[in-house]
C-alpha cells in the first residue's frame, strides 16, 4: 500500500514552485503571506518553511526578485515580485500543465 | 534590524533561540549577507504566525508556531546540500563534495542513483591516489600483475606468485594523472548535474 502522506508531499514539491509563481502573476507577496495563499487554497499540510529554500533558488535563477519594506509597526517584510523571466517561464509552465492537469482528470472522472 | 519579539514567559525565549540555533547550524555555509537576510526573513515569518496563533499560553503558541514551521534540519536541507556542493566544486573540496552528495540522498530516487554512481567515482580516484601512494611503498605487491595463465590484477596483489608485473613505476604517475583527471571531470559534472538552475 502505498505510502500517502510520502506521496503527497513529492507531489507538492513538485508543484510548488509554479504554485509559488501563478500566486507571485497577480501581485507581489510576502513569504508568511504567500504561505496562507498556498495553504488556504491547495494545500492545507506542508511545512511552511519549506517555501523559502524554493524562493532562494527562484531569485537565484532570476525569475522573481525581492525587496524590504519596513512597515509603520516597525517589522519588516521581504516582498516578492514576478520578473518578466518568470513570467516567460510561467507561459511555459501553464502550457505544460494544462493538458496534463485535463488527462489526469478525465482518468481520475473514468476510473 | 532583529524581529526577536519580547516573549513573557523564560520557556519561550528558550524555544525560540533553541529553533534559530538550530536554524543557523543550517545556514553556515551562506556568506553573512544571504545568512542574515534569511535569518530576518524567518524571524518575522514566525512571529506573525505566533500572533495568529490559537494557544492557552504564549508559549504553546509559539509552539504551534514553530510546528508549523516545520524542522529546520529538514527544509533547509536542499539550501544547505546545494550549498556544499556549489562550495565543493568551486575548491574542488571531496569533504564538501561528498555532504552534498550524501544530503541529496533525500531528493528522490534519480539524485539517489546519481549521488552513488558520482560518490563511486570520487571513491575510485581516491583509490587510484592510493595505489600511486602505495607504490612507493610497498613496490613488491603492487601493479598491473600478468599471470602465466593468461589472467591479470590490477592493484595491490597479496599473491603474485609467477606473475610479472607490466606497468614498473610508471603506475604512479598513471594512477596520479587519473585519479586528479577523473576527480576533475566529476566535480565538474556534479556541477552541470546538481547545480543546474
Amino acid at each position: 500500500m502505498i505510502d500517502i502522506n510520502k506521496w503527497q508531499s513529492q507531489v507538492r514539491k513538485g508543484i510548488l514552485e509554479f504554485l509559488i509563481l501563478l500566486v507571485l502573476e497577480k501581485r507581489e507577496h510576502y513569504g508568511y503571506e504567500l504561505v496562507k495563499i498556498i495553504k488556504d487554497s491547495i494545500f492545507d499540510e506542508f511545512s511552511e518553511g519549506t517555501i523559502y529554500p524554493l524562493l532562494t533558488r527562484l531569485q537565484k535563477s532570476a525569475l522573481i526578485k525581492s525587496r524590504w519594506v519596513t512597515r509603520e509597526t516597525g517589522i519588516p517584510r521581504k516582498y516578492y515580485e514576478i520578473t518578466d523571466e518568470g513570467r516567460n517561464s510561467l507561459k511555459l509552465m501553464k502550457a505544460t500543465w494544462s493538458p496534463i492537469s485535463i488527462a489526469i482528470q478525465k482518468l481520475v472522472n473514468e476510473s | 534590524m532583529n524581529v526577536i519579539p519580547k516573549f513573557i514567559e523564560r520557556n519561550s525565549n528558550k524555544i525560540w533561540n533553541d529553533y534559530f540555533r538550530r536554524i543557523r547550524k543550517n545556514l553556515i555555509l551562506l556568506n553573512q549577507q544571504q545568512k542574515q537576510d534569511l535569518i530576518k526573513e524567518l524571524e518575522v515569518h514566525i512571529y506573525e504566525s505566533f500572533l495568529e496563533s490559537k494557544g492557552e499560553n504564549e508559549t504553546e503558541k509559539l509552539l504551534n508556531a514553530l510546528e508549523r514551521m516545520g524542522d529546520p534540519d529538514e527544509f533547509l536541507k536542499p539550501l544547505l546540500s546545494k550549498e556544499l556542493l556549489i562550495k565543493g566544486t568551486k575548491s574542488f573540496s571531496l569533504v564538501a563534495i561528498f555532504k552534498g552528495l550524501y544530503l541529496n540522498i533525500y531528493s528522490g530516487i534519480k539524485a539517489v542513483f546519481l549521488s552513488l554512481v558520482f560518490g563511486l567515482g570520487f571513491f575510485l580516484s581516491v583509490i587510484m591516489a592510493i595505489l600511486a601512494v602505495a607504490k612507493l611503498i610497498i613496490p613488491g605487491i603492487v601493479g598491473l600483475f600478468m599471470f602465466p595463465d593468461g589472467n591479470w590484477s590490477f592493484g595491490i596483489i597479496s599473491n603474485t606468485g609467477g606473475a610479472d608485473e607490466i606497468l614498473g613505476y610508471w603506475i604512479i604517475p598513471i594512477c596520479l594523472i587519473f585519479s586528479v583527471a577523473l576527480y576533475i571531470f566529476l566535480t565538474h559534472l556534479v556541477k552541470k548535474v546538481f547545480l543546474k538552475g
